[in-house]
């Protein structure tokens, strides 16, 4: 009698461990909209001091953003008693491995995705970029050997369509450097894909909250120390500091940005990395609604209106059958 | 030495064990080693322990109920999780 009992409660506790996973990445892609559609707005309250271009300001306002949420998520671990957990997880490969995860994720496929745009237009690269849940998937299904069942495959390339739909624009004449254009595409699809199968191998041995907080600070000193000096952006990040209202709109945005990841990494790790990425990749929707609602700007597209819709199927398709673990390690 | 990560104490404490660890008997063979920490509480130690089955390095040996109605579960280490313990643990000079 006890032991039915015990199996009925472990079925319970089952069931609601892969639907909190399949929430929790929801809320990734939620929280990611929100600060895509912050950082909009707080890149208007800012101005950059000197004569750049487009590219290095973006990659000025994205080290700072990398910054304010690094800082978000060391603060954090140390109000929740966790912060040792860093330097301990730093010492273990998998740790090493986040940091890898982090600087391919931040600084490199930031800064290929906006050569990819420049080279390529955004009509090619911002698409290909949404491969990056394929990647993501791919990655996980040979390396850490999670059995992906066709259902989820279906769900993730339905998302990827919806997303490839909300941002289609139209083709502005020939670019040139068409072809490197993709390349850069291609490495920010995966420098993101990668990093989304690191987090579930890190998350794994290592502590969620620990682990993503190295992920920031390896990202962080890369972005600022090494990325910044390349490109001449160091006055520039310098003189986006004193401005207080851009950067309490930026310290805003960076929160959930760093909320955002850190239910990505915790989503993949209790859902399995296909899962986890599907769902996180509704983000588009999110970043359209939220954006939306900070400008008070309620017109919308057909397009956009189609590519929503289109990306809910895709993440209901991947949602349905939550009732047992889809996705195992176990070979 | 320095201390491990918590969620690979956890690993290597059920590896330790042939019978098999529950979270009550997980926090108590650590409490010496991490019990001062905030992070030591029961809401962490099932998180750790559920990730870790969920990432196939630990398996469930034994489901019980206890006096208060409580599910119980003991794990085992896994295949998969001996040899992470071998690829991750410190080498021992």
């Amino acid at each position: 009698m006890s032991q039915e009992k015990a199996l009925r409660l472990k079925q319970e506790q089952d069931k609601r461990f892969v639907k909190m996973g399949s929430l929790i990445a929801l809320s990734s892609g939620v929280t990611f909209g929100i600060h895509t559609a912050l950082l909009g707005v707080a890149m208007t309250f800012t101005v950059a001091t000197g004569d750049i271009g487009y590219m290095v300001w973006y990659l000025v306002i994205a080290s700072a953003n990398e910054l304010l949420a690094c800082m978000w998520l060391s603060v954090n671990n140390v109000r929740e008693g966790r912060f040792q957990e860093v330097f301990r997880s730093f010492k273990t490969f998998p740790g090493k491995m986040a940091c890898v995860g982090g600087i391919l994720g931040g600084p490199i496929a930031n800064g290929a995705y906006l050569l990819g745009i420049a080279f390529a237009g955004a009509t090619y690269a911002v698409p290909i970029t949404a491969l990056k849940a394929v990647i993501s998937a791919l990655l996980a299904a040979v390396f850490l050997k999670q059995k992906i069942k066709a259902r989820i495959w279906l769900g993730v390339a339905i998302c990827i369509i919806g997303a490839i739909i909300i941002y289609y624009t139209p083709p502005e004449g020939n670019p040139e450097n068409f072809v490197l254009g993709l390349i850069f595409a291609l490495i920010a699809a995966a420098g993101w894909g990668i990093e989304g199968m690191l987090a579930a191998y890190g998350s794994a041995v290592l502590d969620t909250k620990a682990t993503i907080n190295l992920r920031y600070i390896a990202s962080t000193i890369v972005f600022i120390f090494v990325l910044q000096p390349l490109i001449g952006g160091v006055p520039e990040f310098i003189g986006l500091l004193p401005q207080i209202n851009g950067m309490l709109l930026l310290t805003v945005a960076a929160g959930f940005a760093g909320l955002s990841f850190l239910q990505w990494y915790k989503g993949n790790s209790m859902c399995g990395v296909a899962k986890g990425a599907a769902i996180n990749g509704t983000y588009p929707l999110w970043t359209i609604v939220f954006t939306m609602i900070v400008t008070l700007d309620l017109t919308i597209t057909p397009m956009v209106a189609i590519g929503a819709v289109v990306i809910v199927i895709g993440a209901t398709i991947v949602s349905l059958g939550d009732t047992t673990s889809e996705v195992t390690s176990h070979e | 030495m320095s201390k491990l990560p918590l969620r690979l104490s956890v690993l290597k404490k059920i590896s330790e064990s042939d019978a098999g660890l529950n979270i009550k008997s997980v926090m108590l063979s650590l409490e010496e080693e991490y019990g001062t920490e905030r992070q030591f509480h029961e809401p962490a130690f099932l998180d750790h322990l559920l990730a870790l089955k969920e990432s196939g390095l630990i398996d469930e040996s034994q489901l019980s109920v206890d006096e208060s109605g409580k599910l119980i579960v003991d794990y085992v280490v896994s295949a998969e999780g001996k040899v992470s313990l071998q690829k991750y643990l410190p080498k021992k000079k």
